[in-house]
């Protein structure tokens, strides 16, 4: 029983990964019919920026008791991720979406599709195809904090200067665990430049799922306030119905549009950090997979409903996780290789039960 | 008030109007009445900036309207209460209602118009909370009606507020039109197929045949032209 509970909430932690890259697919489909294929690449820019934001800015170097200085760096690298994938979606959508709006559902299906390869390509002539490990946050100490036996490895961000003159910056272990800090190593580490040291906290999986599915149960009764009482999310929801209808009553469905882009993606970029924590990776390939179940868990959910995503989100990730665990106690070996295809045949059988989704309303007929 | 001046309109490369001329003058009922698929809603649709008009001018208060957006055209004060009534199913009543009011910043000014809605369609206000999905025809259609006042135009657009309607209802929708313009002082274009209703409403009438205005009189006169009446009121 404790092993099921143990992989019942794991996958919730991947289920909530999946719900916030969902809510995007299907706010965006609600509105303009369209499926995003561009949706898990805003995903992963948004991972990146998140990754840049955890790796370079030293935000944990705040004056602040632990575990504060790591929670606001992850707050200020989801703040940047998630504002990161809104500004291109808001971008894609007015150059690459907009123009063909009304060119037709293929068209417009098509250009998703090559926005997306333009995305992942560009991806990976900027950042390389290289994956990049999860930099774990750092607690910062200044050399004279340092005393005695270190309890884990330090290290310490130090200035080379390369054969063609350029300085770099470079990464370098200067006190390995265990070793003692006494006044003869702080003279060395001195006279090399070193002025502060860092250890570098990994985070348990465990963690890291928790603060996930926490972050869910905390993002999505804002996004319903937003979407159910404010004036641009009832404008959403009115567009989303009858867009024709919506202009009538002197809505810019324009607006409404990017508006609805910008909220998915940035909520995509809430899951990109969300990701690279719990995977201990980017690359530019992270939004395909992802970005493909998400849309899966949209439809179990129902696409078009909000709910919905979330729902499917965390139904996908249970099964992906619970499913092959059973399976694998049937006696079936290989289950969990198969947890992908097994994640596709659950929404087979979910659209044959009902085409359109738990939560997803009948096919209303057009006036 | 409105000026409709020789207006083409196509779909695509199908033409739905020719060179569609009408006119409705500050304070007045005007209806336009014709077959299926005369052009009806067309020419609606074309004067709230959801069609395009490839020829000809639309002047509202002395002003083009061609070229402009929908949304635009609601803050001159047209308001038009579509066909089919397309109220937000998903919406509720008050929700539907404030939809209509989405210029109007005024708190104190939505209230009014609420309460003034309300005082048309008490009916309305019984089913504040429901969603729209769950209404009756007659009342979706009091919705969509109340809805499209909400912005207080002072033109109002309604096309076959009568189209799958009980009878019974149809004469109290048609009660309150007339009170809209009486007490309000809107001026109301009206697109009927039901023409005798419409004729016994209005001031003056328009007859749509294939995109062409075919007879124009006083609505009494049109109630009384034989044509008419073979046409449309046999
Ligand atoms: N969306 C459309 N696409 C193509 N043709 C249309 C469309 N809507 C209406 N039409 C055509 O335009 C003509 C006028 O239609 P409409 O204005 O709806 O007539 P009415 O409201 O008088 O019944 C009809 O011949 C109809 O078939
Ligand atoms: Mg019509």
């Amino acid at each position: 029983m404790g092993e099921f509970f143990d992989f019942f909430l794991n996958g919730l932690g991947l289920g909530a990964i999946f719900a916030f890259i969902a809510l995007g697919y299907t706010m965006v489909y609600g509105i303009i019919k369209l499926i995003n294929f561009a949706h898990g690449e805003f995903f992963m820019v948004g991972a990146y920026v998140g990754y840049f934001t955890l790796r370079d800015l030293d935000i944990e170097r705040v004056d602040l008791p632990q575990p504060f200085p790591i929670m606001l760096d992850f707050l200020v690298a989801i703040l940047f991720a998630a504002l990161a994938a809104g500004i291109l979606a808001v971008l894609t959508e007015r150059l690459a979406y907009r123009p063909v709006r009304k060119a037709g559902r293929i068209a417009a299906l098509l250009t998703a599709v090559g926005v997306s390869l333009l995305l992942q390509n560009v991806a990976r002539q900027v950042w390389t195809a290289n994956v990049r490990p999860f930099p774990d946050p750092k607690i910062f100490r200044t050399l004279d904090e340092v005393d005695g036996p270190a309890g884990t490895n330090l290290y310490a961000d130090r200035d080379f200067e390369t054969s063609d003159g350029d300085v770099v910056v470079e990464t370098q272990l200067v006190v390995s665990q265990g070793e003692t800090v006494d006044p003869a190593k702080r003279t060395q580490l001195e006279a090399d430049g070193v002025e502060e040291v860092y250890e570098r906290v990994t985070l348990s999986p465990k963690a890291v799922q928790n603060y996930v599915l926490l972050a869910l149960l905390l993002f999505a009764p804002i996004l319903w306030l937003l979407v159910k009482k404010t004036r641009m999310g009832k404008a959403m929801r009115a567009a989303s119905e009858d867009a024709d209808a919506a202009r009538l009553m002197g809505i810019n469905i324009n607006l409404v549009v990017a508006a609805t882009f910008f909220i998915g993606a940035f909520v995509a970029g809430i899951g990109g950090v969300a990701y690279i924590a719990t995977y201990g990776k980017v690359d530019p390939m992270i939004g395909f997979l992802p970005g493909l179940k998400a849309f899966v868990a949209a439809v179990i959910g129902g696409i078009g409903s909000i709910p919905g995503a979330i729902l499917g989100g965390l139904i996908l990730g249970v099964t992906e996780s619970v499913l092959p665990w059973m399976l694998q106690k049937m006696g079936w070996d290989a289950a969990f290789a198969w947890k992908d295809a097994i994640a596709f045949a659950f929404l087979i059988v979910v659209l044959v039960v009902k085409p359109t989704g738990i939560l997803g309303k009948p096919m209303r007929e057009k006036v | 008030m409105l000026i409709l001046e020789n207006v083409d309109v196509y779909y695509g490369n199908i033409q739905a109007l020719y060179g569609l001329s009408l006119e409705v003058k500050e304070g007045e009922i005007v209806t336009l009445i014709g077959s299926n698929g005369a052009g009806k809603t067309t020419t609606l649709r074309t004067i709230s900036g959801l069609l395009p008009a490839r020829g000809g001018s639309i002047l509202f208060e002395g002003e083009p309207l061609v070229g402009q957006r929908p949304e635009k055209i609601v803050g001159r004060g047209i308001a038009h209460s579509p066909e089919g009534r397309r109220i937000f199913v998903g919406l509720s009543v008050r929700e539907n209602l404030e939809m209509g009011a989405y210029l109007v910043r005024d708190a104190a000014k939505k209230k009014e118009r609420l309460e003034r809605v309300f005082s048309l369609f008490p009916r309305l206000e019984e089913r504040i909370n429901q969603s729209g999905g769950t209404l009756s025809g007659g009342e979706q259609q009091m919705l969509a009606i109340g809805r499209a006042l909400m912005s207080r135009p002072k033109l109002l657009l309604l096309d076959e507020p009568s189209l799958g309607i009980a009878p019974i209802l149809v004469q109290e929708i048609f009660h309150e039109i007339d009170r809209i313009r009486r007490e309000d002082g809107t001026t109301i274009l009206l697109v009927e197929q039901n023409a005798r209703m419409a004729l016994k409403l209005a001031d003056r009438g328009y007859v749509i045949e294939t995109g062409r205005i075919v007879h124009q009189d006083q609505a009494d006169a049109l109630l009384d032209d034989p044509k008419v009446r073979e046409a449309y009121l046999g």
